[in-house]
């Protein structure tokens, strides 16, 4: 029988047959290797079970509960800090989305001015001109005509605004 | 096979309710509850380490890992206590064993020869007079596949009940006897059997 100082008997000790095994010569091998158990386990240096206890002690003041709301308090923060980043995440998103529309929008835009026939566009403006002031005659003419008279009038307003300095200009007017 | 089971399922040597209390008491920190639970499993945690790692210094380093392991796990509150400590426990301990497998595998080569001879007459001098018989056979043993290995270790160096060994392994009870009964005829066939009588056990 196997023993050793805390009195624990092999398992094979504890019944003729404990394993089940009707093999007698398997039955003595597993006493054998209960026997080698027995050895190794007395191949300890003196005093094993006090130097453990003592090296190992320290471990039962491990601060437990600790980590655990340590894990609480992580989750609850993870959701207090996160959800304005989530927020600010949601409007980036949105705003490039809407920059990407945009840009693809302004081609299309450009391509419909461009589109524009100038011929027509000419003569919708001599069409307005007519109307506004029964201009005859080239168009050319009376955009220099109109154009004189703009700069008179901005002259004209730029010299009653002025008090000293307005007479070499209008001189050279 | 019933009444060995219903045999086998009691800790040898303790009795769970007062195992209940000595797990209890030392989740409160109580250093003598646990020096107790020391004193009844440490030297099956280390037998069952120094069986695969061969060497005093290590095993003790591996019973020390262990039980720190636990003892940490116990002041956590990651053990409930429901009559399946040593299945755990030992666990703790093939887990470990087997990292030192794996780590002494990966740094097989030794470097000095002085000390691989000191560390084989260390070892001579740990297992004391050891038997041919018993040298034999813990050769064998290191022949047999690690999961074969690993079911003798437990039953024999470890001292489980099978229903232990297969709540640890996570296997079959009837798994566990079969593999159990293939690793001893495996040995049986490695050691030839020369010169042993049945029932001639060596250890009565």
């Amino acid at each position: 029988m196997n023993t050793h100082n805390n009195g624990f008997s092999g398992p094979t000790g504890e019944q003729s047959s404990p394993d089940g095994i009707n093999d007698a010569t398997l039955l003595a091998l597993s006493r054998e290797l209960d026997a080698l158990a027995a050895a190794d386990r007395a191949g300890a240096r003196p005093g094993l079970e006090a130097r453990v206890a003592a090296a190992t002690a320290h471990s039962l003041r491990a601060p437990a509960p600790a980590l655990r709301l340590a894990g609480t308090e992580h989750a609850s923060k993870s959701v207090a800090w996160f959800t304005p980043l989530r927020v600010a995440a949601g409007l980036a998103l949105a705003v490039t989305v809407g920059a990407v529309y945009l840009a693809r929008q302004s081609p299309s835009t450009g391509g419909t001015v461009a589109a524009v026939d100038p011929a027509s566009a000419e003569q919708e403006i001599s069409e307005w001109l007519a109307i506004s002031g029964g201009v005859t005659g080239d168009l050319a003419t009376q955009i220099s005509r109109l154009d004189a008279e703009t700069s008179s009038l901005t002259d004209n307003f730029l010299g009653a605004s002025s008090t000293t300095d307005s007479s070499t200009e209008e001189g050279s007017l | 096979m019933t009444s060995l089971a219903h045999t086998q399922d009691r800790e040898p040597g303790s009795d769970s309710d007062a195992l209940a209390g000595l797990l209890a008491a030392a989740a409160r920190g109580d250093e003598s509850a646990w020096r107790a639970i020391v004193e009844r499993y440490g030297r099956r945690v280390f037998g069952l380490a120094k069986s695969r790692c061969r060497n005093v210094d290590v095993a003790e380093e591996i019973t020390q890992s262990v039980f720190a392991t636990v003892a940490t796990k116990l002041a956590q509150g990651g053990y409930t206590e429901q009559g399946r400590f040593e299945s755990w426990l030992f666990r703790v301990a093939m887990n470990r064993v087997r990292d030192e497998a794996r780590r002494t595998k990966r740094h097989a080569a030794p470097a000095d020869p002085a000390e691989v001879l000191d560390r084989l007459q260390g070892a001579a001098l740990e297992t004391g007079p050891a038997t041919d018989r018993l040298d034999a056979l813990r050769s064998a043993m290191g022949k047999l596949t690690a999961s074969d290995r690993e079911v003798i270790e437990l039953r024999h160096h470890g001292g489980l009940s099978f229903k232990q060994i297969a709540e640890l392994l996570e296997e079959p009870f009837g798994t566990l006897l079969a593999r159990h009964h293939r690793a001893l005829r495996k040995l049986k066939e490695m050691m030839g059997d020369a010169g042993e009588e049945p029932g001639e056990g060596t250890n009565e």
